[in-house]
């Protein structure tokens, strides 16, 4: 799996990592109990600082996305079954929806771009 | 005799340039001279164009290097030899490098007007990193240290040397795991490609510095052999010394070659889809300047070998101590070494005192503790240089003789010379080229 940082984007570059983490999990790329570098091969590999790394892994930890253990470093968490969306998943949610519909678009193709967006991050 | 060595080490330096640029021209990892390119590039006729003007551009270059070469070695011979010498390695370095730059110009203007440039992203693989591949432990450079150290317990004299080497054979350990960088190959999104590429880069970078090390133990041995060969003497251990570094660097140069084409195979069907672009990154294609990468030393996009971050302080100040070393301390070390070839001054007797001075040094012996002098007409043979300096037309600084250890300030092409020994039971051997034996000896018995 690979992990693309745009430095002149806004989005600070642990929430990039930590994006890029979780959706890479969505898809399969990163199946459960693989193991993830450490935090000093990723910022070697990333060519940025140790503590960036350390908090992305830090809040995917915290989100259950990754268990971090001495021996064997980061490894990917299996999913515990359906746990629904977060309350900051929502909120981030509704504001979207917001913006799709102050953007003209309709129920129905609103449902059809989610659709298609979850079939593709799935593909 | 030194010098011809010195020639003969270099001369052939611009056909490896031409080659190796030359080889720039195929396309590794979707580049070709420092610029990346999509598949479409590479049966592109403008491209393929201009990669034949640089081909083309490197063997009439390689030809002008050599002949320049050649004439700096015939006409500056023998006075200014050396400072001919350090300027033509100045021009050969900056000839190659106007001229990649130039080319690699073209190449990204071309891609510009063609519409290929992508967005600039660092792409950094997660999973490749995870795998740790096993690399040659410590172990393997500390045995090649211990043998170099060992001659320094059976000869005390080079104690020096002997410890120098082995500390140089330890150092090949820090340079295998420091001067690289951890970092994946990554081309695309092809993670088996990513693992190979990486593997086989790694592995090469870890055999030259394992090699290195070993070399360093050679050496150390020879120089220990050769000092107690007096049949052979130093010119035995200088002939081995060139003969393993040339090997360690044929040995480099191929492993350089075997990276670069497996790099050119595993890439060949890349370029579709997304592909990892770094040519904002590369200035001229040959400095990286990255103000976002905090790591110094950063690996070279195409073949085994490394380079630093000039965005970096670090990596200022390590180009800034380049450039003062190319450009000036170069020239200098040329003119103080062409002030040295003109041998030493002639042997004069002032204040009470032998005197024998060559560049940057004076031997002052007070007659008084002169025990003996005596004209000789032949050198001792096989005479070993412990510390100092050996050209042609002057030995100056240490040396172990026939006779003993000795302290040497003489020209050795035309004698006679002058053996001085002192009380403090001291040998000098001093004078030929211009000095007066005759005068200076009856002014010592005076």
């Amino acid at each position: 799996m690979l992990l693309k940082l745009d430095f002149a984007a806004d989005k600070p570059i642990y929430l990039q990592i930590r994006d890029q983490i979780v959706l890479g999990i969505a898809r399969g790329e990163l199946a459960a109990g693989e193991k993830l570098p450490t935090i000093r091969a990723l910022a070697e590999e990333c060519g940025i600082n140790m503590m960036t790394v350390s908090k992305a892994y830090q809040l995917l930890r915290q989100e259950g996305y990754i268990a971090t253990d001495r021996r064997s470093g980061a490894v990917v968490s299996p999913r515990q079954g359906m746990v629904g969306p977060t309350k900051e998943t929502l909120e981030g949610l509704r504001l979207r929806l917001g913006e799709l519909r102050l953007a003209g678009m309709d129920e129905e193709q609103v449902l059809d771009l989610c659709r298609k967006l979850y079939e593709e991050g799935m593909g | 005799m030194n010098a011809l060595i010195m020639w003969g080490l270099t001369l052939w330096v611009p056909v490896l340039m031409c080659v190796l640029n030359i080889n720039e021209t195929k396309f590794k990892k979707n580049i070709a001279v420092g610029v990346t390119f999509p598949r479409a590039g590479r049966e592109d006729a403008g491209v393929l164009g201009l990669l034949r003007g640089f081909k083309r551009e490197q063997i009439c270059l390689c030809l002008a290097l050599m002949a320049v070469g050649v004439l700096c070695m015939v006409l500056t011979w023998p006075a200014l030899h050396f400072l001919a010498y350090f300027l033509w390695i100045d021009l050969v370095i900056v000839a190659q490098f106007v001229s990649y730059a130039r080319w690699n110009g073209k190449l990204k203007k071309l891609k510009k007007e063609r519409g290929w440039t992508v967005p600039a992203v660092r792409a950094a693989s997660v999973t490749v990193p995870a795998v740790q591949a096993k690399r040659p432990g410590l172990w393997w450079f500390i045995a090649a240290a211990l043998i170099a150290a060992v001659p320094a317990v059976l000869d005390r004299t080079l104690w020096y040397a002997y410890l120098l080497d082995a500390a140089l054979a330890l150092g090949c350990f820090f340079g295998s795991r420091y001067l690289y960088r951890n970092r994946a190959e990554t081309v695309d999104e092809n993670g088996a490609v990513t693992q190979a590429l990486t593997r086989v880069r790694r592995r090469a970078w870890d055999r030259v510095w394992l090699l290195c090390a070993w070399m360093m133990a050679v050496v150390s041995l020879c120089i220990w052999a050769s000092t107690k060969l007096s049949a052979v003497g130093g010119g035995a251990f200088m002939v081995l010394t060139v003969v393993l570094a040339l090997g360690v660097c044929a040995v480099a140069i191929v492993l350089e070659f075997r990276v670069r084409r497996v790099q050119e195979k595993l890439t060949a069907a890349s370029g579709e889809g997304f592909y990892v672009d770094e040519d904002d990154r590369w200035i001229w294609g040959q400095l990286y300047y990255d103000p976002n990468d905090s790591r110094v030393i950063v690996n070279n996009r195409t073949g085994a070998n490394s380079t630093v971050n000039v965005a970096r302080p670090g990596g200022k100040v390590f180009m800034a101590f380049a450039l003062i070393l190319l450009f000036i301390a170069m020239p200098v070390m040329g003119v103080c070494f062409d002030s040295m070839g003109a041998g030493p001054e002639p042997l004069a007797v002032e204040d009470g005192a032998l005197v024998a001075a060559s560049w940057g040094k004076d031997y002052v012996l007070p007659l008084e503790d002169i025990e003996s002098a005596e004209i000789i007409d032949q050198l001792p043979k096989n005479m070993v240089r412990v510390m100092g300096t050996g050209l042609d037309s002057l030995l100056k600084g240490r040396f172990r003789t026939e006779w003993g250890d000795a302290t040497l300030c003489l020209d050795p092409r035309t004698g006679p010379w002058l053996k001085v020994a002192t009380a403090d039971g001291k040998l000098y051997l001093l004078g030929g080229g211009e000095s007066d034996i005759v005068d200076i000896i009856q002014e010592i018995k005076q």
